[in-house]
């Protein structure tokens, strides 16, 4: 079960993380557009969009047992994937906030301005998650590596007692 | 010694990501209770509310003073009749308001209170308010102010000052609902109805306007001669 619920949310948040970022980047242009300042100033936004997304691949091309395994750290950027996206979504379709309406693009731009902050940290944890996640792969991987290079060793022992055996009772 | 690093590092992740799901359910929970605060409409009976009904009873009685007059008289065509057209087309603007009309609904949301007092700072400010009193001093040049009108147009602009203030706190407070911190007596927690009591304060604004509409009309019966009850 549990393993199933890892492939489950190591699957889904890679699709969750492309939404959310076309979410945010469509909420960047409303707000931005409205006060006419242009996209270069919004670049601090979607830097941590682009560090998660870097780190994702790095964990998909290394497969790296941690991040793969954790159901923690999958269940963790699932869940705050999904509410960067109602977030998003309830600037765009939550007429009930009387800011929606004021300023004639169908967009509550103040709402989604106050969440940003929030949004970026919590980015910025998942990231740093994945790095601790990625230093405790390569540390395992020496290790195995330490392993592998012992029971080699020891191998060649054996097998020359085998030999030296075999010419004994030859 | 790996090992204690590894374990370590471990620690450390989880650690964060706890962190980032306390975040994250924080932003949940508190965006769902929001939804369901935005979302509130107040249900009142409008026509159990003296207030309100008075409004309606005085906008009416002074109609009845206004018409009491002879506008019509030939003397009063430069006076008492542009004067009534004034009253005439501030009273159709009320009657044809969303206050007006607003006793019909018994549910009562955000918007119709930022609206109502939206259009008391666009529209009836000038018509009503500020229109018919700048107006009346207007038509008299300064040897012939009635020295009457003069004592009724200081409190009338008082009147207007005060109603103008209100609503424009009003509409900036209904600006506020997207904030996290804007509550209704939704969940029980909340001690203060913020959608309560900011359509009390328009009510009491839209008195104002009456208030000041009265203050006219008992200048203009004793000016021109009419019914004063």
């Amino acid at each position: 079960m549990r393993e199933l619920l890892c492939k489950i949310f190591s699957f889904l948040k890679y699709i969750l993380l492309i939404v959310s970022f076309g979410l945010v980047f469509y909420g960047i242009i409303n707000t931005y557009g409205r006060l006419e300042k242009p996209l270069t100033e919004a670049i601090s936004i979607f830097v941590p969009f682009g560090v998660v997304l870097l780190l994702f691949l790095i964990n998909l091309f290394t497969r790296s047992k941690y991040t793969s395994t954790s159901l923690l750290f999958n269940f963790v950027s699932v869940f705050a994937f999904v509410v960067i996206i109602i977030i998003c979504l309830r600037s765009m379709f939550d007429t009930n906030m009387i800011l929606f309406h004021r300023y004639g693009i169908d967009y509550n731009p103040s709402f989604f301005a106050d969440n940003l902050s929030v949004i970026c940290a919590m980015l910025y944890m998942i990231g740093a998650s994945n790095v601790i996640l990625l230093i405790c792969d390569i540390l395992d991987k020496d290790k195995k590596n330490k392993k592998h290079k012992n029971t080699t060793k020891t191998d060649i022992k054996k097998n020359k007692k085998y030999l030296n055996y075999n010419k004994i009772d030859n | 010694m790996k090992e204690f690093f590894k374990e370590f590092f471990k620690f450390l992740s989880d650690s964060i990501l706890i962190i980032c799901l306390a975040f994250a359910s924080f932003l949940f929970i508190i965006n769902f209770f929001h939804y369901r605060e935005v979302s509130y409409q107040y249900n009142t009976d409008l026509t159990q509310n003296k207030l309100y009904t008075d409004f309606k009873e005085n906008l009416s009685s002074v109609e009845e003073k206004m018409q009491s007059v002879d506008y019509d008289n030939p003397e009063f065509a430069l006076t008492a009749k542009p004067i009534y057209e004034y009253f005439n087309g501030c009273k159709d603007v009320l009657e044809n308001s969303l206050f007006y009309s607003l006793d019909k609904d018994n549910l009562i949301d955000d918007m119709d209170i930022y609206n109502m007092n939206n259009e008391l700072l666009k529209e009836y400010n000038n018509v009503c308010m500020f229109n018919i009193s700048n107006n009346i001093l207007n038509m008299y040049n300064e040897g012939r102010i009635s020295d009457s009108f003069e004592e009724v147009y200081n409190n009338i602009e008082t009147k207007r000052e005060i109603a103008v203030m209100y609503a424009e706190f009003l509409t900036k407070a209904g600006l506020g609902n997207s904030a996290y911190n804007f509550s209704t007596d939704t969940f029980k927690s909340s001690i203060y109805n913020e959608n309560a009591s900011y359509l009390d304060l328009t009510i009491k604004n839209y008195s104002m306007i009456i208030s000041i509409l009265e203050d006219v009309a008992d200048w203009y019966v004793v000016e021109f001669g009419g019914r004063s009850v």
